[in-house]
Formats: structure tokens, sequence, C-alpha cells
């Protein structure tokens, strides 16, 4: 073991621990704490070579303060790294609520899910995301909490949310750069739906292969600047849903005679995907698009061009034993470091006893030069 | 003079006796189930549900959830929170059941995801977290998904009981039928079987404990058995509350993400 590494903590969260102190402190609270703890045993294995890639062993420690107007959320974790040989010390999430009549503010750390869409993403765009990261048990788990301010105001229709995010911590952007938007949401009578607009610094993998062909320091991360919605509609045994959004002057790359060069276009990108539910099973089938508008000559898009999902998943033995079989492809654009993928994902999940969690999977490569990975993970709660 | 009133009182008590019976023995398949499904339960029921889970070795698992419905007129709105195990803690679930034609609307809120995702509401037949019971027996069901039929009376721990069988509609439905012992009077089951669609007992719900609560006729403690596969599931009702002023902001995306105290 080499070293003990904190993850950088900001003022926010500094803000949030110290309100919190002095709410549990100062004010007549009622309710209880809640405390449960979790430690989780991982490790991934090269699956073409049989050797073995990374394992990592993390305690987790969940602790919830419900009081008469807010909740006190906090969730860090301790994680031993095996190919670092290091201690992490992170703050997964933390963060101070407070219930109006009819609002609810929540400071520090979160993570905020916007859109309908299950591992795909066109308008969840507010928290960053883990690259080049080993398998993971859920899509969704690839997510990185954001230091934030939420606020939610409720109407009899649905819900008003405003929020304002600091930069992501990996960007390395100053806290000019935040990230800021607005939604609106409703449940309804067999139909859902959600209307967004916002703007948030997002890692920008164009960006990226730009600045290792032209040797520049520019920033990877760059403003997405977009409206956009999502709806969900109940079909019977369907499920049908929908995201879209429209993105101005997003950065792309075009070739000119003088070589590479950053330019700003409008882009809009659209995900239709539907949800079956025959039997016992859930097939969950989902595409999505981007649309360049107006392209000019040479552009290059950034992301994806496409990205096509297929979800199987079925529960046995009174859903301890759950089964997933995910089929994923990407679509990318021609350009250095940026190849096609194909995906093979599946993923079986056995809960021992309530405390006691096993899963395993695989990341088979089928397309694309990747490596594939097998893991396994047992999760004990306590 | 004396004699002829007393046998007039008699022959009338006999006459109102023997009509009466007449009248209860009238009543069909149909109408005592009818009498079920519309017996008073109140504008608003509260309860902690606490579900055992037992299975052929004896191991147990216990599922803490708490519950609130309401009925607002043409909708019947319910959410439950799940308190317990752990890995559950903090899930939500809403149902919106319309009077109307309409299919049901709901909603999971997974924590984990950190979203409200809508789901199918064709799955009545699914089982509700891996216990005995199906949604269906939880209480979606309705008269009409059966043809009721009065097949004989009983008595089940003193009490005498209609048994009225009860044949699905739908030609896929889980059961091929069930039979239902109907306490005379009180207009609420006492046991159910359940027969699967080879014509085999599949499972008997037994009541436990009947309750008197707010002048509601209350199932504090029932078991359902899965004589198949010998596995169990005690349902346990505790602070049951009728009829209180429960917020109709409750059946709300913003309560679902919020969770309960």
């Amino acid at each position: 073991m080499k070293t003990l590494r904190t993850v950088k903590s900001n003022n926010l969260i500094l803000i949030t621990a110290l309100t919190a102190v002095i709410l549990l402190y100062t004010s007549s609270i009622v309710g209880a704490a809640y405390i449960s703890q979790k430690i989780t045993g991982y490790s991934a294995f090269d699956l073409e070579k049989s050797a073995d890639l990374y394992s990592d062993l993390e305690y987790e420690l969940t602790f919830e303060h419900r009081f008469n107007k807010g909740q006190l959320y906090f969730k860090p974790k301790l994680k031993f790294d095996s190919a670092k040989e290091e201690l992490e010390l992170d703050l997964y999430e933390g963060y101070l609520d407070l219930f109006f009549q009819d609002a609810d503010l929540r400071l520090g750390r979160q993570i905020i899910t916007w859109g309908k869409a299950d591992g795909l993403t066109v308008i969840n765009l507010i928290n960053d995301q883990h690259r080049g990261i080993h398998p993971i048990v859920d899509p969704d788990d690839s997510f990185i909490a954001s230091d934030a301010l939420k606020l939610d105001y409720y109407t009899a229709g649905g819900t008003w949310e405003a929020i304002f995010s600091l930069p992501p911590e990996a960007s390395n952007l100053n806290s000019d750069r935040s990230g800021y938007g607005f939604r609106y949401s409703a449940l309804g009578m067999g139909f859902d739906y959600e209307i967004t607009a916002g703007s948030f610094p997002q890692y920008n993998l164009m960006l990226d292969s730009y600045n290792r062909i032209t040797g520049n320091s520019e920033f990877v991360y760059r403003d997405q600047n977009f409206i956009g919605g999502s709806f969900s509609n109940d079909l019977g045994s369907f499920v049908l849903k929908g995201e879209g959004a429209y993105f101005f002057d997003r950065d792309y790359l075009q070739q000119t005679d003088q070589g590479p060069q950053i330019v700003e276009n409008d882009e809009l990108e659209v995900l239709l995907g539907i949800d079956f539910y025959p039997g016992d099973y859930l097939i969950s089938l989902q595409a999505k698009e981007g649309f360049l508008i107006d392209e000019p000559d040479n552009l290059r898009r950034d992301k994806s061009i496409g990205e096509y999902s297929l979800m199987i998943q079925r529960s046995f033995w009174r859903d301890n034993l759950s089964v997933e079989n995910w089929l994923i492809y990407r679509e990318m654009p021609t350009l250095p470091g940026m190849e096609n993928t194909l995906l093979w994902r599946p993923r079986l999940t056995y809960d021992f006893s309530d405390r006691l969690t096993f899963a395993a999977g695989v990341d088979h490569v089928i397309e694309g030069s990747k490596r594939s990975e097998i893991f396994y993970q047992l999760e004990y709660i306590f | 003079m004396r004699n002829k009133i007393i046998f007039t009182g008699v022959i009338l008590l006999v006459l109102i006796t023997a009509f009466g019976t007449a009248l209860a023995a009238d009543l069909s398949g149909e109408e005592i189930m009818k009498k079920v499904y519309n017996r008073e339960t109140g504008d608003s029921r509260t309860a902690n549900l606490k579900m055992i889970l037992v299975n052929k070795q004896g191991s147990k698992r216990i599922r803490e959830i708490k519950q609130f419905e309401k009925d607002f007129g043409e909708v019947d709105k319910k959410i439950m929170f799940f308190i317990s195990p752990a890995d559950v803690r903090n899930t939500s679930f809403m149902n919106w059941s319309y009077d109307s034609e309409q299919s049901d609307d709901q909603w999971i809120f997974l924590p984990a995801l950190n979203k409200v995702k809508r789901i199918s509401s064709e799955n009545k037949s699914d089982y509700f977290m891996g216990s005995d019971f199906t949604y269906d027996d939880l209480g979606d069901r309705t008269l009409a998904e059966d043809e009721h039929k009065l097949i004989g009376e009983d008595t089940i721990h003193d009490k005498e009981v209609y048994v009225v069988e009860n044949i699905p509609v739908a030609e896929d439905d889980l059961y091929s039928r069930t039979v239902t012992y109907v306490w005379k009077d009180k207009w609420i089951g006492l046991k159910k079987e359940f027969y699967d669609r080879e014509g085999e007992l599949l499972k008997v719900l037994t009541v436990n404990e009947v309750k008197e609560i707010s002048g509601i006729l209350t199932i504090v403690d029932s078991e359902m058995h899965n004589l198949q596969n010998e596995h169990r599931t005690i349902l346990k009702n505790s602070e049951v509350e009728y009829n209180t002023s429960i917020d109709a902001n409750l059946f709300s995306e913003r309560m679902m993400k919020r969770g309960i105290q």
C-alpha cells in the first residue's frame, strides 16, 4: 500500500457539511438516523489473455438522518485499488435536503437524472461519466456525482426544477464554467413528459482526439447548450419512450486547408425506445441518432453518430436471481481513436440472503479493438 | 285470544326466518362476490406491511413497506415505500387505478438510478417482491375478471362462510380457478384456494386475524402457502388507519423520490 489519497472536496461540500452539523445540533430533530454499510469485492480479468486486470475492495457507508423539514444524506466510500496500490477516500454522494411547503432544496454532491432512456443519454447531461471504466454492474453506475444546488418547485400539474452545478472535478474548469439547467416534468394518465433546457460542461471525445493529434492543450470539456425533452407512454404490454434535444453551437472538428479546426454547429439528437413485458421477461430496445443541422463540408461529428441497444432481462427464484443480456452498438465517426463498437454485455446477479449478493458479467467486444473483460463481484450489506 | 297472538307471532317468526334464509340462500356467487368487492374499506388507508418470506428449509426474509391508498372518485391511488431490507430501501412504487377502462398507470423509483420509471401495468400476475402474493392477490383484481358460482357453505373457526368458485374470464390467467370462503354477513374472505392452469391446488391463503378498525373489518394477519414448492408468505398489517386526511400530493413524483420518514 502506497498512499491514502482523498479525492478533493470543494467549498460546496464543506458548506453542506457545516450546515448539516449546525442543523443537527441546534434544532429539535425528529426522526432517527439510518446507517447501513456495504463491503464490495470486485475483480476483472482479460478474457483473451486470461490475465488479472484489476481488483478492488470497497467499503461504503450510507448515513441518512431525517428531521422535521429535511434530510441529511452521506455516502462516503473507502476503496483499495490493487492496480494503484492506493487507498482512496471518496464522498460518492453527500447532501442536505430542505423540504418546504411546495418546494425542496438539495445542496451538495448528488446525482441528478433527466430523461427516460436506460444506458443511453440524450438529455441526461448533468453528471460527468467515468471513461475507460472496467465492466460495471449497471450502465447507470457510470455517472459521477456533481456538486450542485437543485431546487424543485411543485405545482398541481408537475415539477419545476432549477439546477446550478459546479464543473466536473476531472475537467479542471474554473467555477465560472458552471452548469445550469431547468426542467418541467409531469406524470399523468398514460403519459409522462419532461421539457428541459440547460448548459452543462461535458467531456468531448472529439476534442480529446484533436488535442492528441495536434498536441494542443485545449480543454476537453465544452458546454452543451440545449433544449429538449422526453416522454414515456403506456401501451399495455409496452412502454414507449423517447428523448430529443437540440444542441446549439456544439464544437466539431472541421478539416480545412490549414488543417483541422474547431468550429461550432447545431445538432439534433433523437432517441426512441420501447420496453416490452412478455410474461416474465423485459425486452428493451433503444435507438439514438444524431443529425447535424446545415452540415458544412468536411465537418466531423463528435461523440457517436448512432447508438443502439437491446436488453433482455428475466428474474428467477423469487427475484433472487436476475439475468440481463445487453447488446450495444456504437457507430463512431472516422477519427483517430474512434471506431465502431459492438458489445455483448451479459450480467447475472444472485441475492443470497438480502445481505450477500453475487454479481458476474462479461463485456465482450464483438466488433472493435477494445479488450474483452470478465468480472465478478461480491457484496455484503450490514 | 292470547294463544292466537302467540301462534301468529310464532308463525311470523318462522316465516321471517325462513324468508331470511331463503333470501340468503338465493344469493348468487356473483352477488356474494359483489358484496365482497363493494365492502366498505374507507376512502383512504394507511398501513405498515411486514412480509415474512419462509422457504422450504424454514429460513426467513423480511420485507417492510409503508403503504398509502386514497380513493379520488374516478381514480384510486396507491403508493408504497420500501423500508427494508437495505438493498431495496428508498425504492418506491406508485399505482393509479381507474374506474374506467383506462389501464392502470404504474411507476417505480429506483434510488440507484435516481429515476422514476414508468412500467407496464400488464404485470398483475407477477409475484410481488418475491412473495407468494401476486399484484392481483393483493387487491388489484376486479369483479368482472372472474365468473362467480356459489358451490356450498362451510364453517371456518366457528364462522359460517359461503364457498364461491371464481373462474377467470381470461384464458391466459395465472389460475384456472380460485375458491373463496366468504364470511356470511361480513362479506370478507377468510380463506382462498388458488388452482394452477393444470387444475392442481397451488396456493392457500389463510386469514389468521381480522380486526375492526374505525368500524372497518381489516385483515391484519394472513398467510399465503404455496403447496407446490412449500414456500410461505406471512403478511402482517400494523398501524392501520382509515379515512385520515392523506394529502393528494403524496401520490406524486416528488414523494416517490423523497421517500417517507
